[in-house]
Parts: C-alpha cells; structure tokens; sequence
C-alpha cells in the first residue's frame, strides 16, 4: 500500500511539473489527475482485499436486465 | 482532433489483427468444446454475423462523415445523453484493453514467466502500448503494416509444418449436427471478438477510401483464418483433447517435433500472439484515449495514454484465474458486446432517421 500511494504521489507530482511546462491547460491537468486518481482507488481496493470488480457490476447490471 | 490519414490497406490490416489478436490463440479450445467436430464452422456463422453488425455501423459513419462512434453519441443525442453514452463506450474500450493485456499475462504467468508478478508482465506491454498510442493512429496503423504480413506469413509456416500430425480419425464419430443450437452454445464467440471491431470505428474518419471495402474485409478474412485454425486443431489434436486444452495451438508447437534440428517452434507461435495482442492492446487503448480527448475537448494525448495504465492495470487484475476469466466471457461477452455494437448504434441510426424527418418539418414551417 505504502509503495502504491509513493508510486501515486511520484506520478502526480511528475506529470503535474512536466504539464506545466509545456503548457497544458488546466482542464488536461485536472483530466490527468482524475484518471490517475480513479486508477489509484481501483488498485488501492485491490491491495486492501475490496475490489472494485467492475467484471462482477458488469454481470451483475446484465443479469439484472436480461436473466 | 488528430488529422491522421491511413490507407484502406491499412484498414485492413488493423481490422484483420485487431479481431485476430487474443482470440486465434484463446478462441479454438472453448468451441471445440461446445460444437465438437462442427467447430470450424462457428467462426464462419459469427464471422457473417460481425459483417452485418459492422454494416450497421458504416451505414451510420456514412450518414455523418469524419465522425467516430463518439462524436456520433455527442452529436446525435446532444451534449448531455451524448456524453453519458460516450463515458459508456470509455468504459468499454477500457474493459477490452484490460481484458486483452490479462489474457497476456495469464499466458505468460502460466507457461513463460512462472514467477514473474502478473501486474509486471501487465504494466511492460501498457508501457509499450501508452507510447504507440502516444505517437498516434498513423503510426499504429504502420506498426500493423508492417507486422502483419509478417506473422500472418510465420504463423500460417509454423501452422503448415504441424500438418505433420494430420490424422482425419481425430474428428471422432460424426455427431447430429443442429446449427442454430451450436451457434447458441459458442454465442460468446459473436461478442468476442466479432462485436469488439466496433472499437474500430474510432479510426473510420482517418481512412481515406474504400473503407466499407477494406472493414468487411478485414472480417471476413479472420473469420476465415480463425475457422481454418480451429479446423486444423481438431485435425491434429483432436476434439477430446484440444477441447480440456487453454491453448492448444501452443500445446501442439511444444509437443510435435517437426525434424531433427528444428525444435521448439512454440517460441515462434509466442513470438507472433505476443505482436498481436501489443497491436489489440494499441487500438483499444487509442480508442479510449482519443474518446477521452474527443468528450473533454482536449489537445494532448501524452497525458491521457500515461494515466489510462493506472486504470486497466488494476481491472486487468480483477479475474481470479484464467478459468474465472473465461468463465466470465460465456456468460456474459456477448451481451455485453451486443450492448456496443448493436443497441447504441441501432438508437443512434433511428435518432438520425427521426432528426432527418424533423429538418424538412422545421424547414417547410
């Protein structure tokens, strides 16, 4: 967990400097962000034994309306 | 918006290895299990099948030119409801680019790599595949043009030279052969990979012509490579064996010796899967990236490629095992692919039909 939140801190930071200096806009640093934020989540539910099963909601959602 | 041009031999191409790509390796032993001796002929049915749906989608890119499936959402269904079914097709393009990196890595974790993490072998080929994407739709479909000749060439070498273990008592006794109730025991085969050409449709406003030609095509030519695969499997394996095998074309390379000094030509068959998932994993991941840019109006796709790995690197690792995995894709690949290629574009075909009723209306008013 700990090198996950290291990786996520260390990419952030990363993509965020080289963003600003090539002069992305601000609505392309949020975009980033959010992606990486969603993926940290995803994984972090993964380490701590929850996923996030997006496999099991997507059986689920189809058994609900078909079967 | 990306001002790529790609020929419609190119078309081809990604369209052959896109729908190549995971399933020739992981397709034969599940439908020689459910249709026995009569499996070659699945592929040809959902082959067909694939050309029909993807007539609908061309019917409704040739109605709004230069757009993609998303742009078409966006357009036809407007801004809000338009963007709710593009963040759908997101959520599709990202599930297939993880589905298609974890059939990889359980290959690899399973035959190759015995201790290797399966999220390591994951995150080298999203590396990979975020810079293809990085550099842009042309020069994924150069990276095709210049492979696939190549390992449809290799391939179809090593596959001939396994010929060797020919043996027509391998198809067993002729079963009752009931066409339709064959087709709905192999359905997911009509998702997977038939139904996920509709990730193709993001490339559509690239090519320059004949791309009607060059889509079915590309179709009908898989299907029909597919079906000789699964054809010369049951010839050489057999219908009991290859149907409790996971890959049995891999099995069958390592088993076979073709002659006293060529060995091991497993190697080449891994070779030419491992190219042709990195040109799948490519084009579904292109297609997520660029529906991202197209429903936020963004310029850059170094930013959206990078973060997309920290996405399908953690659904990538949601399956349990390879059973559960392939488990999962016959209950369920084919409604959920349905859902993609037939539903949405069916409602946006009809929203063109009604909006097109509506404009004479508002003109004569």
């Amino acid at each position: 967990m700990i090198m996950l939140i290291a990786f996520y801190v260390v990419y952030i930071v990363a993509s965020t400097i080289t963003m600003v200096r090539s002069g992305a806009s601000v609505k392309e640093k949020t975009v980033n962000i959010a992606l990486a934020t969603i993926g940290g989540v995803l994984y972090a539910s993964i380490i701590l034994r929850h996923p996030i099963d997006t496999n099991q909601i997507i059986g689920w959602t189809i058994d609900f309306f078909i079967h | 918006m990306e001002t790529a041009r790609l020929s419609s031999w190119q078309m081809f191409l990604l369209t052959l290895a896109f729908t190549l790509g995971t399933s020739f390796f992981i397709i034969p032993g599940g439908i020689i299990g459910n249709a026995k001796e009569y499996a070659w002929l699945i592929p040809l049915g959902a082959g067909l099948y694939g050309i029909v749906v993807a007539a609908l989608w061309l019917y409704l890119t040739s109605r709004y030119p230069g757009l993609g499936i998303i742009q078409l959402c966006l357009k036809l269904l407007g801004p809000k409801i338009g963007f709710l079914f593009g963040c759908l097709y997101l959520v599709f393009f990202i599930q297939l680019a993880a589905w298609v990196v974890r059939n990889l890595g359980d290959f690899i974790k399973v035959n190759l790599l015995v201790h290797t993490p399966i999220s390591a072998v994951h995150l080298m080929f999203l590396l990979v595949s975020a810079y293809t994407v990085i550099l842009g739709a042309e020069t994924i479909a150069m990276l095709t043009e210049f492979l696939t000749p190549v390992l449809v060439i290799v391939f179809w070498i090593v596959f001939f030279l396994m010929l060797k273990g020919w043996d027509w008592a391998n198809f067993g006794p002729a079963q009752e052969f009931h066409p339709w109730q064959l087709m709905a025991t192999s359905k997911q085969i009509f998702g997977f990979p038939f139904s996920e050409t509709v990730c193709l449709t993001m490339f559509f406003p690239f090519v320059q012509q004949r791309l009607k030609t060059s889509f079915i095509a590309g179709i009908g030519v898989a299907a029909i490579l597919i079906s000789l695969i699964v054809f010369f499997v049951l010839g050489i394996v057999g219908v009991y064996r290859s149907s409790h095998l996971t890959y049995p074309i891999f099995t069958l390379a390592q088993e076979l010796p073709f002659s006293f000094f060529i060995e091991h030509l497993e190697v080449i068959i891994c070779l030419v899967w491992f190219c042709a998932i990195s040109i799948k994993l490519s084009i579904s991941m292109y297609s997520a990236a660029a529906g991202i840019i197209q429903l936020f109006h963004l310029k850059n796709r170094t930013f959206i490629a990078l973060p997309l790995i920290w996405i399908i690197l953690p659904i990538s690792l949601l399956f349990e095992s390879v059973i559960s995995n392939i488990e999962w894709d016959r209950k369920y690949s084919f409604a959920f692919d349905s859902f993609y290629a037939i539903v949405i574009p069916a409602l946006l075909v009809i929203v063109s039909w009604i909006r097109k009723k509506q404009l004479p209306d508002i003109n004569q008013a």
